[in-house]
């Protein structure tokens, strides 16, 4: 088979495009190759008459490459019984076991019989590596994409090696937990079962799973998601890879805030005054209560598109004078013009990050800015107050204007030297509230206009710039004067209200008291989607199904319509509110075209080894 | 005796450290023994710095590569690669720095010649380096000293702040417009730092760990930055070469090795001893007349030629030549220049096991041939030497020292390990099938009977 | 009909007379053999070592369990019967050697076909198919064991034994070609054999 690739490619790249599997431990596609695990070894010529690694050596013209010669399979077959030498083989109790390379490679490309008889050495085990992350160091094989990870991805080098030879463990560094927020991708990193969840630890097999991919519910980068689900219960989140947002890495929030999903204690049924009740007596309840009062709605920050348009409905129609609230909104305005998406960040020559701490609010977009400028080489410039995590960038240009001068700083940043070349992408939020929003943004326009930049305004609510493009987005301080409220999601009442509806998943302490009480379909079970930072709608694949009588958000606004007496509120299903909501808002037209449902997956147990 | 064989006695040798046996010639150590030739004065005295200062006014960059090229010098460290061509590997014009870095780990078992000079002339080491980096365009050179060398630290110290003080080193060194300086990094005590790249990883204050190449030192090293490696006895005949020329350089040696090498000889030898010797010289001269042969009443048995890492040789290896290429045709290789000795009291699985071990210890974790397969080679080991060997341990030994060798490994710790089981087996497999199948060492048995 | 029969056949008494007595002799021979019929359910049928009846989940010697909660006898199972949550032993609270330990283990006789595929994944020998049969219950709730019903008695503890099942007391067996009567293979747990370790230095 011969093939033809971009010039550097790598020669396991390369296999991949002829579907010829070269086992790999320490290559890792986002990762600089080490050729530490030699496992990848292949016979090229013309070369030298010795296995050659696949994963460090660049394909060139008229090379040829032999995998299956005597010599590189007998060389992979040693790796691996190198591997399994002091590999406690507790399989049947790793959470790995059954989506386990080292599992796969040695059924495939391993010695059928084993040849060692010595005694294993053993290490404690498990140890706790973080609240969220066990470490197994007798099933680790050493290929060091953990500590790579955190050294080129994260910046933070949290994760080393200790000891050295066979005695050669990973450790966090001086024994302190992890705490980066990037911490939980090593584990889908680790080929093996030594980096394991303890959220999910021992929940289920991999084998034992369904799983979708979805859209992380959790900010407003909009990561791609698989969630795994087992007897009706949401058991893991891994990262699902798109190179356009994020590159296959999530956040912790992303994966482990998952849990209140199962929890015992998730609102089912309607409450009125505290009593069980039926959708239609809680509705009748919570219209009564709103009725002839200053309605104040309170919105989660993942509400979906097809709910804000249809609650854009209701506050277009009866609802007129309602005031609407955002959980975590920023108060950054809608995007004039053309904004930078977060893929074209890795051809930006410089990067200026303004009144934001990325890691906090966008992690992903962090990771991409680290990607850009370590290993793109683009410039970093920061214009922030504080210490941040971007600083570990040796040479970041840092200017810490007082709370409130930013927009000053970033004129004074017209004409700098490291702007000098572009393209220049220009990423500012909005100083959690410390900053004069609109001086702040007619700056960083300028300094756009002055350096030939696109600007990418950082929103924190996952669905804000959704909102933002119905109009929707007003603050909690909003609801202040109002006497009758909707709390959906986790907001607190004002004062002054006097009728409260909460609507939610699972009971909160601010919803103590409040006179109805709607259980709320989650991330795992409704039907929708996001609109992310840059604009890009995504669709929402419920992994979970809605069992009555919990019902879906948008199916109880419409409701609330046809009972407010609104015509065309009796939508046929969700598909029909995306294709109305598709021609009515510009924002949302993507949702005229949702995709095709996704083939039932292939069970991961016959499945290929996921790299 | 030949005329240009110089006389071992002499008022100014008394002090020498170290044995000096007889040799036809004496590039290297020509100056060695004099009083206080580890100081500046005595070193200009007798035309210290007179090579720099031709290279740096009388020469170009280019020109200096050129007579390293012609020398036909070839690297000291071990891999033996010519010294000329890794000059002419580091890019020109490419802006930024670049960096001369020494490599003085010298913690190959049986190796001691980078010690000797550097306690007996630091400044012939210091004059190498400097002209080095003239010639590459280097201003800033690292002498990457081995932890444990510390009277060989304080001379290096000493010498580099004369050299500060005389103006040599510094913004004008000679009175021009080309900064120079060295540094000198101690390591803290492994092997594995020897190897160029690991070398790089823990200068720059990382994990030591060889890199994957390509890229070479030469176009990504320190730092990032274009980088020669060099070993300290290499860049010692450097002053030599640019006073003489290449071409007279050339006319020691035999084959495509040049010039005259330090060999170090320990083990069951009578005189053991670092010897200048002419690349070419039997091992015969080399170890039983320059070094005394071994003890009365035992016999030689077999000799490393290169340090440990080098695949040992049976007595027949005395007729080897110490050229390269030579002993690369006998099936080991010349290495270091670590010649260790055992006689026929040694046995050699016992021996195997004991050099493994120091293997084992001292991979670096990286790669996992050599990381699992040297501790399980080891641990085959203890369970043949405990007697509990069989035909499932003449195999297991044959599987490991294969899939070490040969490009498994990242770097070349591996592929000694496996050199160590593979040339002990190779060349003394009766002994391994006495131990692994009948329980029993017939060297300990004739040891015991000797001595009973 | 059946007269008319007879008359066109044209037997005479002798013939009828020698046909009765044949069959009488067959009766009385019959009459006279060992009786093979077993009194069910007062007497049982000895069944082979191999036979594969209700379902076992054993123990160690000390008393913990063998069960790891890993799961191999579900993806086992061509009939989906079994169902293990596993969950993760702590020093206050250990239930089997190891990290892992099943929480919950049931299993739908009902829906069981005794194939004992269950048997064989399991990599530690917790789950064995016992000699018992007898597993009639008048409501399908009953038949879904739990692992309180499975488990063997705790050797630690004095329990009352399961019905059917006596704890040392082989089962009654019956030699036959394929059948063996060599005792199970006795299985060393490698996680908690700790003689063959090597410490760290």
């Amino acid at each position: 088979m011969s093939v033809t690739v971009p010039r550097g490619t790598l020669l396991v790249e390369a296999a991949k495009l002829v579907k010829v599997e070269v086992p790999v431990f320490c290559y890792h596609h986002k990762l600089d190759p080490v050729g530490a695990c030699r496992l990848c070894l292949v016979e090229i010529s013309p070369g030298p008459p010795k296995p050659t690694t696949a994963c460090t050596t660049p394909a060139a013209e008229g090379m040829v490459v032999k995998t299956d010669t005597p010599l590189a399979v007998g060389a992979r077959a040693d790796i691996l019984e190198y591997e399994l030498v002091n590999h406690p083989l507790d399989c049947p109790v790793c959470d790995k076991g059954g989506e386990c390379p080292l599992q796969d490679y040695t059924f495939r490309h391993g010695y059928p019989t084993s040849r060692i008889d010595a005694p294993r050495l053993h290490f404690k085990k498990p140890i706790p590596l973080s609240e969220k992350i066990a470490l197994d160091r007798e099933r680790c094989v050493l290929c060091y994409r953990c500590t790579r990870y955190y050294d080129e991805i994260t910046w933070s080098q949290e994760l080393t090696t200790d000891e050295r030879g066979v005695h050669s463990y990973i450790t966090s560094q001086f024994d302190q937990p992890l705490k980066s927020v990037f911490s939980g991708n090593i584990i889908d990193l680790c080929p093996v079962g030594a980096l394991t969840s303890r959220v999910w630890r021992f929940e289920s097999r991999p084998w034992d799973m369904d799983h979708v991919p979805s859209v992380c519910s959790r900010c407003a980068v909009g990561c791609n998601v698989t969630l795994w689900k087992r007897r009706h219960q949401l058991v893991r989140v891994t990262s699902h890879e798109n190179d356009e947002i994020d590159e296959g890495w999530i956040c912790d929030r992303g994966r482990f805030e998952y849990t209140h999903v199962n929890s015992p204690d998730r609102l089912k049924v309607p409450l009125v005054a505290g009593a069980e009740a039926t959708w239609e007596a809680a509705l009748t309840a919570l219209l009564e209560g709103v009725q002839g009062r200053k309605l104040g709605i309170f919105l989660p920050q993942d509400i979906t598109n097809e709910e804000l348009f249809l609650l854009r409905r209701l506050v277009d129609g009866p609802w007129q004078d309602a005031r609407v609230a955002l959980e975590r909104r920023t108060l950054l305005a809608p995007p004039q013009g053309e904004t930078l998406p977060i893929k074209d960040l890795d051809g930006c020559k410089a990067i200026v990050v303004i009144a934001c701490d990325t890691a906090d609010d966008v992690p992903i977009v962090n990771l991409r800015v680290k990607k850009a400028v370590s290993k793109l080489g683009a410039k970093l410039l920061v214009v922030h107050p504080g210490h941040l995590d971007l600083d570990r960038w040796p040479d970041t240009f840092h200017v810490r204007p007082n709370p409130g001068e930013t927009a000053e700083a970033v004129r004074r940043l017209i004409g700098h030297e490291l702007l000098q070349e572009g393209p220049v992408g220009i990423l500012y939020g909005d100083g959690h509230g410390a900053e004069d929003v609109d001086a702040l943004t007619q700056a960083v326009v300028d300094l756009a206009e002055a350096v030939g930049g696109r600007v990418m305004p950082l929103y924190r609510a996952t669905n804000e710039r959704g909102a933002l493009g119905v109009r929707l987005a007003g603050r909690q301080e909003d609801l202040e004067g109002c006497d009758a409220v909707i709390l959906w999601g986790p907001g607190r009442p004002p004062a002054s209200a006097r009728f409260v509806a909460a609507w939610d998943s699972v009971p909160r302490p601010e919803h103590e008291g409040a006179d109805v009480v709607l259980p709320s379909a989650t991330f795992a079970e409704t039907q929708g989607s996001y609109t992310n930072l840059e604009g890009r709608v995504q669709f929402l694949r419920p992994v979970l199904p809605v069992t009555p009588p919990l019902r879906e958000g948008w199916d109880v606004l419409c409701e609330l319509g046809q009972r407010l007496g609104m015509p065309d509120m009796d939508y046929l299903g969700i598909f029909h509110v995306q294709r109305q909501a598709s021609r009515a808002v510009e924002l949302f037209a993507p949702l005229a075209d949702p995709p095709a449902p996704v083939p039932n997956p292939t069970p991961v147990l016959y499945g290929p080894a996921r790299p | 005796m030949p005329d240009n064989v110089r006389p071992q006695s002499g008022d100014s040798r008394r002090d020498l450290r170290g044995s000096y046996g007889p040799a036809r010639h004496h590039l290297l150590t020509s100056l060695f023994g004099i009083e206080g030739l580890h100081t500046l004065s005595v070193y200009r005295d007798r035309g210290g710095y007179s090579s720099l200062r031709k290279a740096m006014f009388e020469m170009a960059p280019e020109d200096i590569t050129a007579e390293v090229k012609a020398s036909g010098l070839r690297g000291r460290g071990g891999a033996g690669f010519p010294t000329g061509t890794k000059w002419g590997f580091i890019p020109k014009g490419v802006p930024g720095p670049k960096y001369v870095v020494v490599n003085g780990d010298e913690a190959e078992p049986g190796t001691t010649k980078d010690r000797y000079i550097m306690e007996n002339s630091p400044h012939m080491l210091l004059e190498g380096i400097l002209i080095a980096c003239y010639a590459i365009g280097a201003h800033q050179a690292w002498i990457y000293l081995r932890g444990e060398y510390d009277g060989p630290f304080g001379m290096l110290m000493a010498a580099i702040a004369e050299l500060r003080a005389e103006g040599i080193l510094g913004d004008r060194p000679l009175e021009r417009d080309y900064p120079l300086d060295i540094q000198i990094y101690r390591g803290h005590g492994a092997y594995i730092c020897g190897e160029e790249t690991a070398l790089l990883e823990s200068l720059e204050g990382k994990r030591a760990q060889p890199r994957a190449r390509p890229p070479f030192p030469a176009v990504k090293g320190a730092w990032g930055r274009p980088t020669l490696i060099n070993n300290v006895e290499t860049l010692s005949n450097v002053p030599w070469i640019v006073a003489h020329g290449g071409a007279e350089y050339a006319k020691f040696g035999l084959g495509t090795a040049k010039g005259t090498r330090l060999v170090s000889v320990s083990g069951n030898v009578q005189n053991p001893g670092v010897f200048e010797i002419e690349l070419g010289t039997s091992f015969r001269e080399v170890i039983m007349e320059m070094a005394g042969g071994p003890p009365p009443g035992r016999r030689m048995k077999a000799f490393w030629p290169g340090g440990c890492s080098a695949p040992v040789l049976p007595e027949w290896g005395l007729d080897v030549s110490t050229d390269l290429d030579e002993v690369a045709r006998a099936g080991s290789m010349a290495g270091s220049g670590g010649v260790i000795v055992m006689d026929d009291s040694h046995c050699m699985v016992r021996a195997a096991r004991r050099l493994l071990q120091f293997y084992a210890h001292e991979s670096c974790g990286k790669c996992t041939p050599c990381r699992v397969g040297g501790n399980w080679a080891l641990r085959t080991y203890d369970r043949v030497l405990e007697g509990q060997g069989s035909e499932v341990e003449l195999g297991t030994f044959d599987a490991i020292q294969e899939s070490l060798q040969n490009g498994r490994c990242l770097c070349a710790l591996g592929d000694s390990a496996g050199f160590v089981i593979a040339s002990t087996m190779k060349h003394f497999r009766s002994e391994y099938e006495e131990h692994c199948l009948e329980h029993r060492c017939s060297v300990e048995e004739q040891v015991v009977a000797a001595s009973a | 009909m059946a007269e008319g029969q007879s008359d066109k056949g044209g037997h005479n008494v002798i013939q009828d007379v020698a046909a009765l007595a044949t069959g009488m002799r067959t009766t009385l021979g019959e009459f006279f053999r060992p009786v093979v019929t077993t009194q069910y359910p007062e007497e049982k049928s000895p069944r082979s070592e191999r036979y594969r009846g209700r379902h076992y989940l054993r123990r160690y010697e000390n008393g913990l369990e063998r069960c790891i909660g890993c799961e191999l006898c579900a993806a086992a199972c061509p009939v989906g019967c079994i169902l293990v949550i596993a969950a993760e032993n702590t020093e206050e609270h250990r239930v089997s050697p190891g990290e892992r330990y099943a929480k919950v283990y049931e299993i739908n006789m009902l829906r069981c076909i005794f194939c004992g595929y269950c048997e064989d994944a399991c990599p530690v020998q917790a789950i064995v198919l016992g000699p018992e049969y007898e597993m009639a219950d008048v409501t399908r709730e009953r038949f879904v064991f739990t692992k309180e019903m499975l488990l063997e008695p705790n050797p630690a503890e004095e329990r009352p034994l399961i019905a059917g099942f006596a704890a040392g007391e082989p089962a009654p067996t019956v030699e036959g070609p394929g059948m063996t009567d060599q005792p199970r293979p006795t299985f060393d747990h490698r996680l908690i054999d700790t003689a063959d370790t090597v410490e760290r230095s």
